[in-house]
Parts: C-alpha cells; sequence; structure tokens
C-alpha cells in the first residue's frame, strides 16, 4: 500500500520541466501534429498540445480555455478558423504579440497590433461528385444550395459547429440578416442534408449519396487526392468571392511558458510552417514564397470574400439563437 | 492493542470522503455554478423535452433488443450443453468492453459502398435511428447475457430440480428461472438503460440526435455557458434518480451472485435442436465480432502501420497506467466502502449512491464540474498532471468498484469475520489476512472491470486531459476527423488489443480455482 | 471469586420488541453454564452482547470483572475482550491450512514462533487431529471441524469460551462423539463455558448449570437435576423428562 502511495506520488505531479511549450489548437491534428514536430526538432522546445475533436464531439477547446482562464495552463492557441480567437480576445484572455514572421503575412489576414496573426488558410468550397453532376451543369455559387434544381442532392456540415459557422456568420455579416436568414430557410426548405462535420460532407459526396457538398478545402483535396471522382470548385469565383479561412495565432495571457510561445509563435508563421501545412492538409500559404503541391492554391490566387473577422466573429455570437432554432435545439 | 479501535472508523471514513470528493464534488460544483450565474436559458422547452424524450424511447428499444437477445443466450451458454459454449461467452462478451464507437466504425467500414457487406441499402439504413438501435443493442447485449448467466446460476440447484421433475426444460426457465433470476435481468436492463441512454459518440457518428449529445453541443458550442448546461443536464439527472431508486428497489446488493461460481450442475441437452440453436448463437457472436474484423482488415489493408503506430506509443502508455493506477484506487476504496455497506452503515450507502449517480451522470456534466473543482492555484498540481485522469475516472467508476465486491461480501457468512474479531484481529489485520485473501478473485475481477472500463472511456476524460498526455481513445477520436481511415483503424484495433491484454491478464490471475 | 463473565440486568430491545429482557447471568471460573431454550428465544443474541459484536441496550457485561459493555455502548471491542468462540457454522477461514486457523487466533498473544508452534501442536494433539494441521477447512470431514474449531477457540486461553449450538446439525453418531471431546477437553481444562443449545441432552451431559431461557428471559437457573425436579413452564416441563433420562442413562458421570 506504501508502495503504490509512493507511485502514485511520483507518477501523478507534474513537475515544470522547463524546456517547453502548452498549445491547444483547432487545427486537425493529422495536420499540427508534424508541424509541432518540426518545432521541437528545430528548437529543442517540447511541445505539449491538446487538439479539438471533431468539431461536433468536443467541448471545444476554447471553451476549455476560457473555463480555465482563472488559472491558464495553454501558452498559445491555434484556431483552425480566424474567429474563434475574437471570443478568447473580447474576454482579455489574449496578449498582443507581434511576431517579426507577421511582416510577410497580407495586412487582410492579421491584426495590425498583432492580437491575432493568420496562416495556412482554408477556402469554402464545393465539392462535386462528377458521377452525379454532369459536366458543364456544376453548382458555381453558394447560393446553388437553395436552388430547387439540387433539392435533396445537396449537403453542408451542422451550422452550429466548425467553420460552417463561420460562414454562415460571414454570409449574415456580408448579405445582411433578412437575406441570410431567408437563405438558411431556404435550405431547409430545398433538403439540404445535414452533415455532423465537413468530414461527413466529405464521405456523403464520395459516396454519392449527394450530388455535391460544402466543405473545406483540406476535405475536398483529400477526396481528390483519394482518387474519388469529383471536382472542386470555388464558389463565387466571379461574383462575391470565396470564404477565406486563415488559421489564427495567439498568445494567451498568463500562460506558463511566455518566452517559449513566442518562439513556436514564429514557427508557426513561417514560411517552412506553410509549406508543410500546404503539402500535409492541402492549407493554402498566405505568404507569397511558399511553393505548393498540385491542386493547391496559395490564396493570392483566388477570389477572396472581402470580410472583417472581427465583425464575423460578432455575427457568430447573435446569430447563436437563430442557428440553434434553425438546427431543432 | 487500544489502538486499534481507530482502525475502522478513520479507515472507512478517509475511503469514503475519497470518493465523495471524486465523485460528488464535481456534480455540487456544477450546481453551485448554476446557481451563481444568471443563467439565460435560451433553450426551447418543447424541443427539449421532445428530445428527452425520443432518446428515452431509443434508449428503451436498445434495452429491448439486448435484453431480448441477451436472456435467452444466457440462459443456453449458462444451462445447456451448447456446443462451444466457453469461446462463444469470450467472442460475445468482448466487444462490451470496447468503446460502442469503434464498433460503430466497424460497422460503417463493413456497410460502405465497397465494403464487405456494401450496398447502398445497408449505408442508409446504418445511419439512423434504427441503425443507432441495431448497433448499440448489439455492443450492450454480453451485458445482458453475462448478468443473466449469473442471476441463473446463482439460483438454488434443489429448486430447479424439483421443477424439473415436473415440467420440461423449456417450462422451467420461463416459470421457474427467470422468475427467480429477476433481480440479475432487471439490473441487466438498467445497466443497459443507462450506458444506452448516455452515449454519445454513436448517435454522433450516426448523425441521430440525443439528448446527451445536444447538451455536449451546448457546451462545445459558441457560448460557454456551463450555468446553463447544467439546467439540460438536470432532467438526466434526474433520470439518474429514477434508475438508482429502482435498481435499489430490485434488489441493490442481491442482485450479483458471487463471481466464479462452479456450474458443474449437470446442463440440459438440446437434443435434435442442438445445431440449429447453436447456428443461431453463433450468428449473434459473430455479429458482435464482425465490426472487429472490418476494423482490422482496414488497418491491415495499410502499408503505413508503422507511422500510425508510433506516434501513438506515449498515449497507449498513458492509457494503462492512468487505467491501472484508477483501478486500483477504486477497487482499494471500494472494498473498504462495501465493507461498511454490508455492515448496513447508513452514511455508507449514501456514498454509494451518489457513486451510482455520478456513473450514471453524462460525462459532460462530470467533466465540465471536475474542471471547476480541480483548475485552482492549489490544486493545480493535479489538475494539470495525470493524476487528473484518475480522479475523473475514479469519480465516474466508483460504482464498479463498490458494487460487485458488496455483493460478493454480503454472502459471506458474517460469522467468518466475527470469529476472527473475536480470537483478536483487528480492522487491518482482518482486512489483510482473512478479507482480501478470501475475496481475491471478486478483487481482481473488480478491479480488472474497472481497468477496462476506465481504458474504454473517451466522453470523461476528453474534457480535461492534460495536454500532451491524451490517453489512446482521445487519440482515436481527435484524429478521426481527418486522419486516413487506416491509421485510424490501426490505433482502433491498438485500443481493443490493450481491453484484450488487460482481460487476459486479469483472466490468468482469475484462473485457478483451488 | 470473580466471575468469567457476567451479564447483569441485560436488555435488548429492537425497535419495540424485546429480544432479551433483564436477563442476569454469570459464569464462574471453571463453570459450563448451558444455555437453553426454543429457537428464537434470543441465546445468539446473548452469544453477540458477550463478545461485544452487539451492543446491549440496557444493563452490562463484565470479564473477568472488568467492564465491557454498558448501557448501549461497547466499551471492550471484540478483540480485545479474549473470549474463544465456535460458532453453528464454525466459521473456519476457507484459506488457512488448520495450523493457520489456529495460529492466527495467537497472533496478538505476541508469543513466540517456537511457543506458538508448541501450543498448536498440543492442542491439536490433544484433539486427536495432529495429522491434519496442514489441510484446508474445505478437506475435512464434518467432526474433524468441528475438533478445529474448538481447537481454534481454546488456543489463545481465553478467559470464557462460547459455543453457540455447535452441534446442532450433526447426525447422532458424531454428536455423541463430539460431545465426549467437548466433555473432556473444557472440563480437564476448567475453561469457563457458556454452551448455548437448544438440546436439552447436550446441557444434561456437558453442564453444571443450566439457564432455561424463554423469549428473552431466564426462567430457570439451576443444576439440571434441580431443574428436571421444579420445571415451571411448559418448555421447562417438555425438556425435564429429557434431562432426567439423559442424567441417569450417564448415570451422573458428566460430573466427574
Amino acid at each position: 500500500m506504501v508502495v503504490l502511495l509512493a507511485l502514485l506520488a511520483a507518477h501523478g505531479c507534474r513537475q515544470r520541466a522547463g524546456h517547453e511549450v502548452v498549445v491547444y489548437t483547432s487545427v486537425d491534428q493529422v495536420f499540427a501534429e508534424p508541424v509541432f514536430r518540426a518545432f521541437e526538432e528545430r528548437s529543442g522546445i517540447h511541445v505539449r498540445a491538446v487538439f479539438d475533436t471533431e468539431e461536433t464531439k468536443s467541448t471545444g477547446v476554447v471553451n476549455r480555455l476560457i473555463a480555465e482562464a482563472g488559472q491558464p495552463q495553454a501558452d498559445a492557441f491555434w484556431s483552425g478558423d480566424p474567429v474563434r480567437p475574437f471570443l478568447l480576445i473580447q474576454r482579455g484572455l489574449v496578449v498582443p504579440y507581434p511576431s517579426p514572421e507577421a511582416a510577410a503575412i497580407p495586412a487582410a489576414f492579421k491584426a495590425a497590433d498583432g492580437m491575432w496573426t493568420g496562416t495556412a488558410a482554408r477556402a469554402r468550397v464545393l465539392l462535386v461528385n462528377r458521377d452525379r453532376v454532369a459536366a458543364g451543369t456544376e453548382p458555381r455559387s453558394i447560393r446553388d444550395l437553395a436552388d430547387p434544381r439540387w433539392k435533396g442532392r445537396a449537403a453542408i456540415a451542422n451550422p452550429l459547429f466548425g467553420t460552417t459557422t463561420m460562414h454562415v456568420a460571414a454570409l449574415f455579416a456580408s448579405w445582411g440578416d433578412a437575406d441570410a436568414t431567408a437563405f438558411l430557410r431556404a435550405l431547409k426548405a430545398n433538403g439540404v442534408r445535414i452533415a455532423s462535420s465537413n468530414g461527413e460532407v466529405k464521405r456523403l459526396v464520395v459516396a454519392g449519396e449527394v450530388s455535391f457538398g460544402v466543405t473545406d478545402t483540406d476535405d475536398a483535396h483529400e477526396a481528390v487526392a483519394g482518387g474519388a471522382h469529383v471536382e472542386v470548385v470555388y464558389p463565387d469565383a466571379d461574383g462575391a468571392g470565396t470564404l477565406v479561412m486563415p488559421t489564427s495565432v495567439v498568445v494567451l495571457k498568463g500562460g506558463p511558458n511566455p518566452a517559449t510561445a513566442h518562439a513556436l509563435v514564429d514557427y508557426l508563421l513561417s514560411a517552412d510552417a506553410e509549406r508543410r501545412m500546404a503539402e500535409n492538409g492541402a492549407h493554402m500559404p498566405l505568404r507569397r514564397d511558399v511553393p505548393v503541391p498540385d491542386g493547391v492554391r496559395r490564396v493570392g490566387d483566388v477570389r477572396a470574400m472581402a470580410v472583417d473577422y472581427a465583425r464575423v466573429a460578432a455575427a457568430m455570437e447573435a446569430i447563436q439563437p437563430a442557428l440553434r432554432e434553425w438546427s431543432g435545439l | 492493542m487500544s489502538g486499534s479501535r481507530w482502525q475502522e472508523p478513520v479507515i472507512t471514513a478517509v475511503a469514503s470522503a475519497a470518493i465523495l470528493v471524486v465523485c460528488f464534488a464535481p456534480l455540487a460544483a456544477l450546481a453551485v455554478d448554476a446557481a451563481s450565474a444568471a443563467s439565460t436559458a435560451n433553450v426551447s422547452l418543447w424541443r427539449l423535452t421532445q428530445l428527452f424524450a425520443s432518446t428515452v424511447v431509443t434508449a428503451g428499444a436498445v434495452t429491448l433488443v439486448a435484453l431480448g437477445i441477451g436472456i435467452p443466450l444466457g440462459v443456453l451458454l449458462a444451462r445447456t450443453d451448447l456446443p462451444g459454449r466457453r469461446a462463444a461467452l469470450i467472442l460475445h462478451a468482448f466487444p462490451l468492453f470496447v468503446p460502442p464507437f469503434l464498433l460503430a466504425l466497424g460497422w460503417f467500414h463493413l456497410a460502405r459502398a465497397d465494403g464487405a457487406l456494401g450496398s447502398v441499402l445497408a449505408a442508409a439504413a446504418l445511419f439512423g435511428r434504427a441503425g443507432l438501435i441495431a448497433v448499440l443493442g448489439l455492443a450492450l447485449t454480453p451485458a445482458a447475457t453475462a448478468l443473466t448467466m449469473l442471476g441463473v446460476d446463482g439460483i438454488d440447484p434443489a429448486l430447479e430440480e424439483a421443477a424439473r421433475t415436473v415440467a420440461r426444460p423449456a417450462v422451467v426457465v420461463r416459470r421457474i428461472l427467470l422468475p427467480l433470476a429477476r433481480p440479475a435481468l432487471a439490473l441487466a436492463g438498467l445497466v443497459v438503460f443507462a450506458l444506452a441512454f448516455s452515449e454519445i459518440g454513436v448517435p454522433m457518428f450516426l448523425r441521430v440526435r440525443t439528448y446527451p449529445a445536444a447538451v455536449l453541443a451546448r457546451l462545445g458550442g459558441i457560448a460557454y455557458a456551463p450555468g446553463e448546461a447544467f439546467l439540460l443536464v438536470l432532467p438526466l439527472l434526474g433520470l439518474a434518480l429514477v434508475l438508482a431508486i429502482i435498481e435499489r428497489r430490485f434488489g441493490g446488493l442481491r442482485t450479483l451472485s458471487a463471481l466464479g461460481v462452479r456450474t458443474d450442475r449437470p446442463r440440459w441437452p438440446l437434443g435434435r435442436w442442438r445445431w440449429p440453436v447453436a447456428i443461431a448463437c453463433w450468428l449473434v457472436v459473430a455479429a458482435g465480432v464482425a465490426p472487429f474484423a472490418a476494423v482490422a482488415a482496414e488497418a491491415l489493408a495499410s502499408d503505413r502501420l508503422g507511422e500510425a503506430v508510433t506516434p501513438a506509443i506515449p498515449s497507449v502508455w498513458n492509457s494503462l497506467r492512468v487505467a491501472a493506477i484508477t483501478a486500483t484506487v477504486v477497487t482499494a476504496g471500494g472494498l473498504v466502502l462495501a465493507r461498511a455497506l454490508v455492515n448496513r452503515g447508513r452514511a455508507s450507502r449514501a456514498v454509494d449512491a451518489l457513486a451510482a449517480l455520478a456513473f450514471i451522470t453524462p460525462a459532460a456534466a462530470l467533466g465540465t464540474g471536475v474542471t471547476i473543482v480541480w483548475n485552482r492555484p492549489t490544486t493545480g498540481f493535479i489538475y494539470t498532471a495525470p493524476m487528473i485522469l484518475v480522479v475523473g475516472l475514479a469519480g465516474r467508476y466508483a460504482v464498479l468498484g463498490i458494487r460487485p465486491l458488496a455483493a460478493v461480501l454480503s454472502r459471506t457468512p458474517p460469522h467468518i469475520d466475527d470469529a476472527a474479531r473475536a480470537a483478536g484481529a483487528s480492522y487491518l489485520r482482518r482486512l489483510g489476512r482473512i478479507v482480501v485473501p478470501m475475496h481475491r478473485r471478486a478483487i481482481v475481477a473488480s478491479w480488472m472491470l474497472v481497468a477496462v472500463f476506465a481504458l474504454r472511456d473517451l466522453e470523461t476524460v476528453i474534457l480535461f486531459y492534460p495536454a500532451g498526455e491524451e490517453p489512446l481513445m482521445v487519440r482515436i477520436f481527435t484524429l478521426e476527423a481527418n486522419g486516413p481511415p487506416a491509421v485510424i483503424a490501426t490505433l482502433a484495433l491498438l485500443q481493443v488489443g490493450l481491453t484484450a491484454l488487460t482481460l487476459a491478464a486479469g483472466v490468468a490471475l482469475l484462473g485457478r480455482r483451488r | 471469586m470473580t466471575a468469567a463473565l457476567e451479564l447483569a440486568n441485560l436488555s435488548v430491545r429492537r425497535g419495540a420488541a424485546a429480544v432479551l429482557a433483564d436477563v442476569d447471568l454469570s459464569l464462574a471460573p471453571g463453570e459450563i453454564v448451558a444455555l437453553l431454550g426454543p429457537s428464537g428465544a434470543g441465546k445468539s443474541t446473548i452469544v453477540r452482547v458477550a463478545l461485544g459484536l452487539m451492543a446491549p441496550t440496557t444493563g452490562t457485561v463484565a470479564i473477568d470483572g472488568r467492564l465491557a459493555s454498558s448501557g448501549s455502548r461497547v466499551l471492550v471491542p471484540p478483540e480485545e475482550r479474549g473470549m474463544g468462540v465456535v460458532f453453528q457454522d464454525l466459521a473456519l477461514w476457507p484459506h488457512l491450512t488448520v495450523r493457520d486457523n489456529l495460529a492466527f487466533a495467537l497472533h496478538g498473544r505476541r508469543l513466540g514462533r517456537e511457543e506458538t508452534a508448541a501450543r498448536i501442536s498440543s492442542l491439536l494433539d490433544d484433539l486427536g487431529i495432529a495429522a491434519l494441521d496442514r489441510r484446508y477447512p474445505g478437506a475435512l470431514s464434518g467432526g474433524e471441524r468441528q475438533r478445529v474449531a474448538i481447537a481454534r477457540a481454546l488456543v489463545g486461553d481465553p478467559t470464557a469460551i462460547l459455543l453457540d449450538e455447535p452441534l446442532a446439525n450433526l447426525d447422532l453418531v458424531l454428536k455423541t462423539e463430539l460431545l465426549g471431546v467437548f466433555q473432556r477437553v473444557l472440563r480437564r481444562g476448567r475453561t469457563s463455558t457458556l454452551y448455548v443449545t437448544h438440546d436439552p441432552r447436550e446441557a444434561a451431559v456437558l453442564a453444571d448449570r443450566v439457564a432455561v431461557l424463554e423469549t428473552g428471559r431466564i426462567t430457570h437457573l439451576g443444576s439440571p437435576t434441580a431443574i428436571a425436579r421444579d420445571p415451571r413452564t411448559p418448555f421447562a416441563r417438555a425438556i425435564a423428562s429429557e434431562l432426567v433420562s439423559t442424567l441417569s442413562a450417564t448415570d451422573g458421570r458428566a460430573h466427574e
């Protein structure tokens, strides 16, 4: 019994092992982990990470950060979308850090004071099943989701979670409340399938259960790379533009290791990190000097929707009740 | 020797306090949070009630499926000469110890277009309420089978034999065995219902909306409002209380007969029914095991297994370590509390009831409570360490250490302990030299049960696992978002392997009958 | 001379029902007292109270002059009372050998290893079961188990020993054999004994005095002969003939 207690004590307690950094991230683990490993190798700093699960299944890493605000456990937050960090910024949980690497990031995708900085991005695209959609008749715009031509043949992920929330909020911010609400209603009327996640949308399209779906570039790229007979369409290329969602890095206030936090942020914004995200995760680099593999575009080569991410963040909170009603909770 | 008088009350109090802290504190913290926050419950009551009701119905359907298959199977395995009984039981029981989410994953691999059972029909049927009921029903059937077997085995053979002189086996089963085994069957129903109701992974995977999933979604949505989440949790706690009361009424401690009971009574010959029944049984077993095969096939089809496994090794170690420590702590504390329970201590009954409540409470609520309680400056050294996983899991599964041991202890003649007391043995000495050696098998079985549940756990630990110290199930879940299916399948196999290893170790320890 | 065991004014109530009422009983050193009564009379309750497993509602229990229980409080816990007990189901610890069963009872005495071994061996010898010392209770016959049980009760040199219907479930041959064993061992060792039974024949053979317990009260207290001569209750009248016939059959030999 004494031995057991000693074991418990030794194993249970955390010793602050000096050279480490704690990062919470909602970037997909498959992509983020190699980046962290690369950072570890270069810097010798040990990375302890908390990942988000499939968007619907977790408390959300953001909520965990808020829950732990009284006693912060994380140094940095690498968000899979540019909007969620605002939830932390609004609550005063973030400190600005203008990284030297941020110079190469376009102004539209960062805060001037270094509160948040964007890096490797995704875009909201239409993934189209070539077997169920004849050439030349593909959907070209996000509004096609409400087009009766596609009744019951489209899919979108649950707008309560993940990048879909951001997308809907961006529509609210961009089209105005009335138009956006009408659009949501039209989606329902048009029998759009609500999937639990973007990955699910991809599965549905690849399996041929729907003709097309709205998903993220990385999911779409994976479908293509997996050999499925699908096509990626960047919607509204000749209209309002495609919604670009850079991943976003913030430094948390009161984190245990501020110095190493800066080092990690510097790396995440670097060309090397963007290259890895492009190669492993089909993320679109924001920097102009990063090589891209086949099928991946640089943000600079896409018509991007003009977006004020702070406004979108506000819209996200505001539309919560309406969204919940719409999706049934 | 007068110093030994304090042993029993102090040790019992310490064990009870520890169990109270891990089981009750999180719930209390959540309640306090709810009370103090001005929670604007921004929810539609009507919709919620609908969702709650539909989830109750779904869980009920799962229970019916599990009992409908498990009770007959249990009787067949317990009392007939079915060929290959032992193997059937082992294979059949195994899926119970694996997170149902993995089973759903396996069914998906089987049912999708290019899967072994692939057809559009199969895939469509899987994703929906019917599929949920089928998958969960199959996953939880072994609980009904095992409890039925224990219930039937515990019946005095003389009763059965007396009946056999006047009626055929089928009638004996219907009119004598099953009614006498009612406490065990009721417990089976309750366990299956509780597990089915609070299950989150499978409904989410199969795109069925359930109440606990909605609560989790509420916690995981944009606005972090634990107070509001707690309000949503209240009906669940209410349900848990109802289940706990029903369970008490149906027998509480009497529901489990001693583990490892010898069944050397003569078995009923099935005669000409032997092969048809055997085939039916083995079909059920096969249905339970099929998802594993699918997952294994998926994993082995890939040539990058090493890549998947190597980074997961720390997770494997975390899982095993945490499970072992949790099981040890819970079994030790549970033994002390079980003794107090059997001696009818009133306080210990309250602690036991709270432990049961913590088990039935949805993990999301418990996890949030754990964070509130332990993430403070004074207790930070626990919160940021793997210890917090032990704390959280011990709170969730304490009841699995207490109940089985209490059931076994209550079947031990009290004079065994009285004689030891009269012979001058102190509490600790009795515990160490009499209770533990006499009930070695039950203690090992209890340890195994807790360890396997700790290994299998996902929803409890996902909310507060320390950065970089994730258990294997968490890793599987976080990777599932976008990991290659082969990698997920490999890790799933690894998880299954860990479970099998733990069970095998336990069975080996239980093995030798004196 | 201080009584080995003294129960004074003992009452035990369970709820509204009186299980024991005003029981006065004392056991002189070396004396064998039989507690005789029908089922449900409260005999086992007296054993539990005497052992300290249960507290009386009112009244006192004194062991060797020392107050052990008093008015709903157990002052001396069971493990410190130095009493020996043989329960009806014997309660031999199934996972310990015969020798270890006895050794366990000697733990508190802090005797040296040799002395422990010697004491155990001599007692087992005395009871004729020395050859069984490495066996487990499960491998013994009924009669052998009884001997082990009484050995275990005696090995610690107790102030008094309580036997709670030890022969209740045995056949006549075994009963007779074991009664002889009890007689020899208890009488010869001058062990103060409270022998609980519902069988008047056992009481007649073994006891110096008999206490008749009916629905929680002691109705008769005296030598078997005295009770047989003057029974005052229906139960006593019913057993009187048994007492007499047993006494005459053994010809008073029990009290040698």
